[in-house]
């Protein structure tokens, strides 16, 4: 009996393994391709066939194709993969340490703190030794983003009666509209010249991609994700329920501090480059976990993927929907987002 | 210091509020369920919070030849299952995720197979197999408590603790549950500690009982600890123990007693 038993339901979820990764496996062909059309996309547009043939040799297109392929499209659309999952893996994370299903880099004010240090540095004309006058926008904007996310827990540490995230969120609202409030003060003394690069900062843009600025994303993603994988298995007892989890000798509190420091560095450094982008911290998460249920080892990935993928087929909208004209990403991925959200929980509710 | 549990003078609380303060109680062998009863606050799932290492304390935790107290988490948690009160949350997290992510946090070296063989068999002893592909979110109360305790069951501790296990099951999955912790708990010698409110429940599934008020009002064997005083004291209710006509105890309760020494409520 229990033989048979294990055989069962050990192979049904051997089944659903296989399904899932088949899914993760389907998302990554789909980003793929969405990369692939971005690179595509654009004032002018080049056929599918002359991107593959640009990547593949670039001497084997003209000149004028090669410095839009290599120097525009292509750090701007790698931008919108690694920005996308920066943001879908540091939105999943959050959403498990804090057992809310509403938490993104938003909700705790690292996404407001990172815009008013970019709006600081903006109309005070900051300088930062050593950091180049192209860098200092960004590295505002993250320490900014750090020091939030590091006085949230700060505030949440005072309440030491075990009060879970409770007290985390309801500090990180708090900040959420402090760091409003000083982003107006900064915006009321700004001229009008700052006040316009505030304005259009906080739109957030893929246009300011470069190379270099592309490679340190790809470093900090590329040491978070598997610095967010070595903790699946705590992560999905965690989702079970904070006590369940504390009696698997988890150190919960721990576990939460590591994740909102990994979260700041990821957001922190996605936005300081590109500017307030939203919702992809949220969306991503969804859908992965209606694609691929809890489990860490498919969901962390998943959120990443499907971030990435929504936030490069944004990219691909906000280029092609007035001919000529690329919108600012950010305006897309929220006018996108919403509705995507919302048929989401649609769907979510009609599952449970 | 022999096998099994002991709890020496121990103190706990929450910051300064003091819930626990100095308890002792008589050394438990393995292959022991004990009862833990007493009112509301009197420290039930203090004591057990304490002993699963989720509140700090002082004075002396013992399991066999392990000091609970000075022992790292991690291993600590591998010798102890706990049961929380609060049932977990409706999540789109499978059953048979729940427990393989349990096994697979507290004792990474087991193999798939034996991972796999041990969640099938805990759901199985359950009864609650046909829920294994099923979701967290789609479950009844109940039912995710029974998730709370398979979970605890799967990873084989020497010791369980459980806070209320029965809160939210109907007749039937009490009875059936408690009978599968008592077998569990003997034929592996390890030990069980239940915070439990039904005191018929308790008579009839623990080896004995701790009755928690003012700190430890009694402790022992069901029959000799369950006396009308000490009812009185624990619970401030009027009550007669009754044998039926199997030969097991019942407890009846008459009234709620009041400052006054009256008794209210219904008198036969």
């Amino acid at each position: 009996m229990s033989f048979a038993g294990t055989l069962t339901l050990g192979r049904a979820y051997a089944r659903r393994t296989r399904g899932r990764a088949l899914i993760l496996f389907g998302l990554a062909v789909a980003l793929m391709a969405s990369l692939l059309f971005d690179m595509a996309t654009g004032a002018s547009n080049l056929p599918l066939a002359t991107v593959l043939a640009g990547l593949w040799d670039p001497a084997s297109v003209e000149v004028g194709v090669r410095v839009i392929l290599w120097d525009v499209r292509l750090p701007q659309a790698i931008m919108a993969v690694l920005v996308g999952a920066a943001l879908g893996l540091a939105g999943a994370e959050m959403q498990t340490v804090l057992a809310n299903p509403l938490a993104s880099p938003f909700t705790l004010g690292i996404s407001n703190a990172a815009t008013l240090g970019a709006a600081v540095a903006i109309v005070g004309g900051l300088h930062i030794p050593f950091v180049g006058a192209e860098w200092t926008v960004a590295a505002t904007a993250f320490a900014f983003a750090l020091a939030a996310t590091l006085l949230v827990q700060a505030l949440a540490r005072t309440q030491d009666v075990g009060g879970g995230s409770e007290n985390l969120i309801l500090f990180g609202i708090a900040m959420v509209f402090a760091l409003n409030a000083l982003l107006w003060l900064v915006q009321f003394v700004a001229s009008a010249d700052a006040l316009q690069q505030i304005v259009f900062w906080t739109m957030g843009s893929l246009g300011r991609s470069t190379w270099s600025t592309v490679g340190v994303l790809a470093v900090v993603v590329a040491l978070c994700l598997p610095a967010a994988l070595r903790h699946v298995w705590a992560m999905t007892v965690l989702r079970a329920g904070e006590e369940h989890a504390r009696g698997l000798g988890i150190a919960v509190e721990r576990l939460r501090m590591m994740v909102l420091l990994r979260v700041s560095l990821l957001a922190g450094v996605a936005l300081s480059f590109v500017g307030t982008i939203s919702f992809i911290g949220l969306v991503g998460p969804h859908i992965a976990r209606l694609a691929l249920g809890e489990d860490h080892r498919f969901y962390l990935p998943g959120a990443a993927l499907a971030g990435a993928t929504v936030l490069s087929l944004s990219s691909v909208v906000s280029k092609s929907l007035i001919p000529g004209l690329v919108l600012p990403v950010g305006i897309v991925t929220a006018l996108v987002g919403i509705p995507l959200f919302v048929i989401l929980i649609l769907l979510q509710r009609r599952r449970t | 210091m022999t096998a099994g549990l002991h709890i020496t003078k121990v103190v706990a609380g929450y910051g300064r509020i003091r819930v626990i303060d100095g308890m002792t109680l008589p050394a438990v062998p393995p292959g022991t369920v004990v009862g833990l009863l007493g009112a509301n606050g009197s420290g039930k799932s203090t004591l057990l919070k304490t002993v699963a290492g989720l509140l700090s304390g002082r004075g002396d935790l013992r399991l066999d030849a392990h000091d609970l107290l000075r022992l790292p988490a991690a291993a600590r948690a591998r010798l102890i299952g706990y049961l929380p009160q609060t049932l977990m949350r409706p999540s789109s997290l499978l059953v048979y995720e729940a427990l393989l992510s349990a096994l697979r946090a507290t004792s990474p070296e087991l193999t798939r197979t034996q991972a796999e063989t041990r969640i099938a068999d805990v759901l199985e002893a359950m009864g609650i197999a046909d829920l294994g592909m099923r979701a967290l979110g789609a479950l009844s109360g109940g039912q995710r408590q029974m998730v709370g305790l398979a979970q605890v069951l799967v990873r084989r501790p020497r010791l369980l603790l459980l806070d209320e296990p029965t809160s939210a099951l109907d007749l039937r999955w009490q009875i059936s549950v408690l009978d599968l912790v008592r077998k569990e708990t003997r034929e592996r010698g390890a030990t069980a500690l239940i915070a439990i409110h039904d005191i018929n429940l308790a008579l009839r599934f623990c080896d004995r009982i701790a009755i928690l008020g003012d700190g430890l009002l009694a402790s022992g064997p069901p029959r000799d600890v369950l006396t009308p005083d000490v009812l009185s004291r624990a619970f401030g209710v009027a009550a007669r123990i009754e044998t039926c006509s199997q030969g097991r105890l019942i407890v009846l309760t008459d009234g709620v007693s009041t400052p006054l020494g009256k008794t209210v409520g219904e008198t036969p």
